[in-house]
This record gives structure tokens, C-alpha cells and sequence, in this order.
């Protein structure tokens, strides 16, 4: 039992602290209450200690609710979650652009072969001849469709990455001069918790762009790595920069020029679509586009025209691969420039017949010229399955950690509306303790005739 | 674990986005009928599609192609069996020319049909198929057969007009003319030579036309020669026994060989013609328009004792027609069976196709469908539950 000696002044200075305590824990309440739906806030706390000498209750600390360790791996997973998702959105347009199964090139495809066919049936028939022209057409518009898509893409997402570079740097920067007034403000015992949010929704920011995971935080030197290696140190920030041609982009440190090799958030999904994804769709497609080219002109040139008379070594396509090829504008102009004769007499069709049948030819790679496209066409479909996939992947895992990252450092409305309760009860009895004591004090001296 | 306000609201709208993009892909694949819409859906089913709609898009050239064919050799068969009739018409007139009790205006009457017969043999001879193409004129464009008072000539070429339906499946579309109207024509054959260099000079005329050969020539060149000259005539060679060749020149219209040897008798030194100019191998023409032409001409001449030669050259014609007849018959029911086949591999495919992309699993999709707009009112109504209850603690607050 308490040997202190209670007085009715030492009653009222324990009275006021009940009352100072309830008050900042209202106050708390209601700074979490409001940033209830504020992203990445951490809820705060007031920690209570009793005074000395059972002199009331001391306001220890106004304690930011977190764990780093879940923060970081949310933060981490929303960078996943942000490349992932952009990366399903560019090869969702790379896809579209192939438009299969049924507007695309292997419709086409089949009807040029097709055409052929005709007129190797029909060899002096205009019509089969026209048709012919019409298909080439149809197939090589599509060509460079497909080829002056995946360009534009390219070229629209370059830029693009250039001005996110400059976006994570100004957020390093910022990142690093919150850093700065942290480190001080706890120095100076200062409350830093709202500081502390600004800077995680700002390595949030980092993490969706670049993929960048904060380690040590909050406390520590707050450092943010990308791809293992710092990009801010406490207040020192490793710029990034970026060379681009319009189709193409290579990013280094701003420092010593060494090659970054960026993979995470939007950026490095920009980046692997830029340099690696498209420029493999758009080999591939001219890999096709030139074996149709080659493998017709030779066949072409080898027959006879429906000229007078016949001539031969005509080809048939021009270019050298998706972007540029395009039916011999002679062709185009006079159908009787097609090599359909295989003697130069006009109902031949037997040329134009190795030419059709070139459409079940397999070709030095062991499989059909349809085949390689349709693998193509498979392949680009399997990236963007994986990156939907990803993308499912990482908004479970976002799912997952936000809701550890709320179970700790969320508000509960319901909590904050009780502690608001308990606060105003203890504010209550706090004054009641006043006025009783107040009383007392009256009787007191009205007693000693004061 | 603690629940929070905002954590609420985050895993109650994940809850209903998921659901909404399950309801939104479903009503995709019902709307749709497949569940493989685009290659990221399935990229191993749309391996097997693209490649399945190939086969299509190729088959369906195929039984086009086949269903053409079918028509034009349907047309030639036609063709063929008038011309069989015509014959048959032809020799029933030189056995009626054949009763000695006709008279001279008698043959006369008879001659006139013959001439209505063998103009119409020429008609048929020249039956289009299609536009700038002709039945029987090989791979040319010119019209097969042009008729003079005294000759037909052919003007197509010897090739054999063929069409692929189907990898593997090439049938023959065309006949050159000369197989039917003009099977054999008139053809002189030399005696055996060398391969080699035969060191022979001089010149000969073939047809009015003249050849020149060298001492450096070998039996080949001087076919080449010939054929050079463009003297109506066709000119090969062919192997005989101990890598030895023979010179074959040919007529290539009802016109008989005029092979005229110039001083040097290089025609002699190949054995084909000897030392009085005549042609010593000479195969004479006997074909269709030959044999009616030659019929006319008798009875033109009264020369009724010749008839029975030109009924047996009939005959002959008539049969290396129906042979030629039954020959084009197989062929269209090549491309008819070859029509069903690809019908049956596309029907066939299509089945495939759509168990690949679901297409058949309909009810499967409805079902899911169901299930999940349940699933859908379900979060919504479990939402508006939370959200209430969370209002509720508010205004009790």
C-alpha cells in the first residue's frame, strides 16, 4: 500500500494529466479516424506511463503503428503488381495487333496460297489473276500493319520511359530529403510519423515505377534498392539516366555510366517490352515475312509470264521483311506479269502450282511457313498469358500483405469510436475529480474561515 | 488478426472484381461460343487451332478446286461421247456407202453428211472450258484445231493439263488434242545412229523448210534443228538398242511429211529417206479427223473400195476415244472422292476445333455463369452488409 503523501493540490496536478492524456489519445483517435482510408498511413498510438511518485500519467510517445518487414514486402509487391500489369498490357496490344485467330495474317496467309491455287487452275483466267493480286495485297498490308504496330509501339513507350526515369529520380530526390528532415526530427524529438507516411507512399511510388524496395525502414538508414543495388542512401541519391533512339533505350547510373539492368515495376516492363519482347516478335515476323519473299521470288522467277513473248525471272514480292513487303508494282499494274507458266505456254499453271504448294512446304527450319507463324503467334500469346498470370499472382500477394499491413498498421474505425469513449469517460472523471477536489478545497477553507 | 475499415473495403472490392471479371470473361465465352478467343487464353489450344484452321482454309481450296475439275471433266466426258456418237454416225454412212447400188449423186448425199459430221468433229475439237482455255489444246491458248479445205491443223501443244486438289492428289485435267483427234500422225523414222557427234553436212528441206546441218551435230542437235525450223513438224529422238537413236519426225497436223534431201543426202545418212527420196520408215497418218477426211475424199472420188480401210480407221478412232473417255471419267471420279474426303477431314477438323475451344461445352459455360453471378450477389449483398454494420458503429459512436 501507498505511503505517498496525498495531497488535494498533488490530486489536482494527476487530475490535469488525466485530462492532458485524454486529450491526446482524442486527438490521436481522430488523426487516425481521418486517415482511415489514406493509403500506406500508419495508425498512431499514444503510449501511457505512469508518473512518478503517483503524480497521474505521463504521455510516453506517440507511437506510428508498423512493421517493417510487411511494409516492405508490400511495397515490393506492388512494384511486381505494377510491372506485372503494365507488361500485360503492352503484349495485350502486341496481341491484338496479330488479331488471331480470325482477322489476322494466317487468314490471309491461307488465302494467298489459295489464290495461287486458282490460278494454277485457271492460269490464263484474268479473274484468278486479279484475285491473286487482291490477296497478295490483303497479305501484305496486314504484314506491315503488324510490322508499323509493333514500330509504334516501340516508339511510343520509348519516350515514355525517359520521363519515368526522371520521375524516379525527382522521388529519390524527395525520398532522400525526407530522410534528411527524419534522421533530424527524431534528433530533435520531434514527432516524424507523418513523415514517415509521406515517405513510404513515396517509395510506393518508386516501387510501382522501378520495381524499388525499401530496406530498413523506418528506422536504420533508410536505404531504397533497385535490382540489389541503391538508388537512395539516406540523403545521397544514384541518379539514373537514359539513352534512347525511337526505337530502342538503355538506362545507367547518371554516376559512372554502368549499365542498370531494370526489370521490376513499370518501367522494367517497359523496358524488357522495348528491348527484348517486341524487337523478338518483330525478328520473327520478318523471319516469316522474308520466307514467304524468298521462297516465292525464287519459285516466281524460275516460271513465265502471260507475256508475248512469255518472259521469265520475274519476282513476284519486293522488300525484305514485314515492314516493306509489297507485291512488283508491275505485278499490281498487269496480272499478266505473273509467273504462272512453268513452259511459257499461257494455260501452264504448273509455276504457279510449286508456288501453292509452297504453303505445305516445310523450309530449312523444318517446318511450313504457316507453322513458324502460328508459333509466333502462340509465343506472343504464352508471354501475355505469363504476364496475366503474373499479374494475378501479384495482386494476391498485394492482396495478401495489405491486409497484414492493415491488421497492423490500419485503423479500425470501430476502435478509434471506443477509445473515444474510454477517453471521454476518463475526461469526465478527470473533471469530476476537479470539481470534487475543487469542493473539498471550498469546505476546506470555508471550514478553517479562510 | 485485426479488421479494419480500409482492409475491409480492399478485400471486399477485390472480392467483387474478381467476380465481375469471372461474370465478364464468362458472358465473353457464352457470347462467343469458345473459350479460346484470343492466343493468350490458351496458348496451347490455339496452337492446335491455327493450325487446324490451315487445313481448313487449305481443303476448302481443295474441294473447290475439285468441284471445278468435276464440272470440266463432266464437260469433256460430254464432248467425248458425241464425238463417240459422231463416229458411230460416220461409219453407219460408209457402210450404207458401201451397198454397190448407190449411185454417184448417191455418194455425193452421203459426202455432204460426212462434211456436216466432220465440221462438227472440229466444233467439238475446239469446246472452251473456261475463259482463254480450250479442252483440248494442252497448256496453250490458241483454239486447238483450225480447219482448211484440204487440212486441220493443231495449234496447241503436247502438254498434259494437270491440277493439284489436295497434297499428294494431282489429276489430269486436260488432253492435248493430238491424243484424241489427231492420235497418230504422219511419221517418218530413222535407222539407228550414234549418240555422239555423226559429222555430217549439208542441208534438207521439211515442209518447204530448211534445215541446215553441221559436222559438229550431234543426233539431238539436228532434232533441235528441226524443230527450229518451224516447219509444222515435231522432231525427237529416241533410244534404241546399244545407246543407239533413231530420228522420229512427225506431222503435227493432218498435212503429210514433205522431206526433201539436199545434195549431201544427209536425210539418207540418218535412214530416212533412201537414195530415190522416199521415205523409208513411214508411219501413215491414221486418226480421227485423218480417217473422216480420208472417208470424204472417197466418197468425193467414188472410191468406194477404199471405205473399208477408212471403217477400220474409224473403229480405231473411236476406240482410242472411249479409252481417252474412260480415262477423264476416272479422273473426275478422282476429284469427286477427293471433294468427299476433304468434306469429311473438314467436318471432321471443325469437330476437333470446337472441342479445343469449348465451343461445345455450352452448358458448361451457362452453368459457371449461374455460379458465379451468384457468387457476384453474393459479395455484393455481403458489402452492403459490412458497409451498414460499419455505418451502424458509426452513428452508435
Amino acid at each position: 500500500m501507498s505511503t505517498l503523501p496525498l495531497t488535494l493540490t498533488g490530486a489536482l496536478s494527476a487530475a490535469r494529466t488525466a485530462l492532458d492524456a485524454a486529450s491526446a489519445e482524442a486527438a490521436v483517435s481522430t488523426q487516425n479516424i481521418a486517415n482511415a482510408s489514406t493509403p500506406l498511413y500508419a495508425r498512431e498510438q499514444v503510449d501511457l506511463t505512469t508518473s512518478p511518485n503517483d503524480s497521474g500519467v505521463a504521455i510516453s510517445n506517440i507511437e506510428r503503428l508498423v512493421t517493417p518487414t510487411i511494409r516492405s514486402s508490400l511495397l515490393s509487391a506492388q512494384g511486381q503488381q505494377s510491372g506485372a500489369s503494365e507488361s500485360s498490357q503492352i503484349l495485350s496490344q502486341v496481341q491484338a495487333l496479330f488479331g488471331e485467330p480470325s482477322n489476322g495474317l494466317s487468314t490471309q496467309l491461307t488465302g494467298f496460297w489459295n489464290a495461287w491455287q486458282q490460278v494454277a487452275n485457271s492460269p490464263s483466267d484474268p479473274g484468278a489473276r486479279d484475285a491473286l493480286v487482291s490477296a497478295t495485297t490483303q497479305l501484305t498490308t496486314q504484314f506491315n500493319t503488324v510490322a508499323d504496330g509493333l514500330t509504334a509501339l516501340q516508339q511510343s513507350l520509348v519516350p515514355a520511359i525517359g520521363q519515368q526515369i526522371d520521375q524516379v529520380n525527382s522521388l529519390a530526390q524527395q525520398v532522400a530529403s525526407l530522410n534528411g528532415q527524419i534522421t533530424s526530427g527524431i534528433a530533435g524529438g520531434q514527432n516524424v510519423n507523418s513523415l514517415q507516411d509521406q515517405r513510404d507512399q513515396l517509395v510506393s511510388q518508386l516501387a510501382a515505377l522501378v520495381g524499388a524496395a525499401p530496406t530498413a525502414l523506418p528506422t536504420g538508414q533508410p536505404t531504397v534498392v533497385v535490382n540489389g543495388q541503391p538508388l537512395v542512401v539516406g540523403q545521397t541519391v544514384y541518379a539514373l539516366q537514359a539513352a534512347t533512339t525511337p526505337t530502342s533505350v538503355s538506362v545507367t547510373w547518371a554516376a559512372n555510366g554502368q549499365a542498370v539492368n531494370l526489370t521490376g515495376g513499370q518501367l522494367g516492363a517497359e523496358i524488357q517490352a522495348v528491348t527484348s519482347q517486341i524487337p523478338t516478335v518483330q525478328g520473327q515476323l520478318n523471319a516469316v515475312a522474308a520466307g514467304v519473299i524468298q521462297a516465292v521470288n525464287t519459285q516466281s522467277q524460275a516460271g513465265y509470264t502471260l507475256d508475248t513473248p512469255p518472259v521469265t525471272g520475274v519476282a513476284f514480292f519486293q522488300g525484305t521483311g514485314a515492314g516493306d513487303i509489297a507485291i512488283n508494282p508491275a505485278i499490281a499494274a498487269n496480272t499478266n506479269e505473273i509467273a504462272a507458266s512453268a513452259s511459257g505456254s499461257p494455260n501452264d499453271g504448273a509455276n504457279a502450282q510449286l508456288i501453292a504448294n509452297l504453303a505445305t512446304a516445310a523450309g530449312a527450319s523444318g517446318s511450313t511457313l504457316m507453322q513458324q507463324y502460328n508459333a509466333l503467334v502462340v509465343q506472343v500469346g504464352t508471354m501475355l498469358a505469363t504476364a496475366n498470370q503474373g499479374q494475378t499472382t501479384a495482386n494476391n500477394q498485394v492482396t495478401s500483405f495489405e491486409q497484414l499491413d492493415q491488421s497492423v498498421s490500419g485503423v479500425s474505425t470501430s476502435d478509434e469510436q471506443t477509445a473515444l469513449l474510454l477517453d471521454e469517460s476518463q475526461s469526465q472523471a478527470a473533471s469530476a475529480v476537479l470539481q470534487a477536489v475543487q469542493a473539498m478545497l471550498n469546505g476546506l477553507l470555508t471550514a478553517v474561515g479562510v | 488478426m485485426r479488421v479494419t475499415n480500409y482492409g475491409l473495403s480492399i478485400a471486399l472490392s477485390n472480392i467483387l472484381n474478381n467476380d465481375q471479371s469471372t461474370l465478364s470473361q464468362l458472358s465473353v465465352d457464352a457470347a462467343s461460343g469458345s473459350l479460346v478467343q484470343q492466343p493468350s487464353d490458351n496458348p496451347a489450344a490455339m496452337a492446335l487451332m491455327l493450325q487446324d484452321q490451315e487445313q481448313i482454309g487449305l481443303n476448302q481450296q481443295g474441294q473447290q478446286t475439285a468441284a471445278v475439275q468435276t464440272a470440266t471433266l463432266s464437260q469433256t466426258d460430254t464432248v467425248l461421247q458425241t464425238v463417240t456418237q459422231g463416229l458411230g454416225q460416220a461409219q453407219t454412212l460408209l457402210v450404207e456407202a458401201q451397198n454397190g447400188t448407190l449411185t454417184a449423186s448417191d455418194l455425193t448425199a452421203l459426202a455432204s453428211q460426212l462434211q456436216g459430221i466432220l465440221g462438227n468433229m472440229v466444233s467439238l475439237s475446239n469446246t472452251e472450258s473456261g475463259v482463254g482455255r480450250y479442252l483440248f489444246n494442252g497448256t496453250s491458248s490458241a483454239t486447238p484445231f483450225t480447219q482448211t479445205a484440204t487440212s486441220i491443223t493443231y495449234n496447241g501443244n503436247q502438254n498434259t493439263s494437270t491440277v493439284s486438289l489436295s497434297p499428294g492428289t494431282e489429276i489430269t485435267v486436260g488432253e492435248p488434242g493430238t491424243a484424241i483427234f489427231l492420235a497418230q500422225t504422219d511419221m517418218a523414222t530413222g535407222s539407228p545412229q550414234s549418240a555422239g557427234v555423226l559429222g555430217l553436212n549439208g542441208t534438207f528441206t521439211v515442209d518447204g523448210q530448211t534445215v541446215t546441218v553441221t559436222a559438229g551435230m550431234t543426233l539431238a542437235q539436228i532434232a533441235t534443228a528441226i524443230n527450229g525450223a518451224n516447219a509444222g513438224v515435231s522432231a525427237t529422238t529416241v533410244p534404241v538398242a546399244g545407246g543407239q537413236q533413231e530420228l522420229q519426225i512427225s506431222s503435227v497436223s493432218t498435212n503429210p511429211l514433205v522431206l526433201v534431201d539436199g545434195g549431201a543426202g544427209v536425210l539418207q545418212s540418218l535412214g530416212i529417206v533412201n537414195a530415190m527420196g522416199a521415205i523409208v520408215n513411214e508411219t501413215k497418218p491414221n486418226n480421227l479427223f485423218d480417217a473422216l477426211q480420208g472417208a470424204l475424199t472417197d466418197l468425193q472420188t467414188n472410191n468406194v473400195a477404199d471405205l473399208a480401210n477408212r471403217l477400220t480407221e474409224l473403229q480405231t478412232a473411236q476406240t482410242t476415244v472411249s479409252s481417252i473417255d474412260a480415262y477423264m471419267g476416272s479422273q473426275q471420279a478422282v476429284a469427286q472422292s477427293t471433294n468427299t474426303r476433304l468434306q469429311s477431314q473438314d467436318a471432321a477438323i471443325q469437330t476437333a476445333v470446337s472441342q479445343i475451344s469449348g465451343a461445345s461445352q455450352q452448358a458448361e459455360i451457362y452453368a459457371e455463369f449461374q455460379t458465379a453471378t451468384t457468387a457476384y450477389n453474393a459479395a455484393i449483398a455481403a458489402a452492403q452488409t459490412a458497409l451498414q454494420d460499419a455505418k451502424t458503429a458509426a452513428s452508435l459512436g
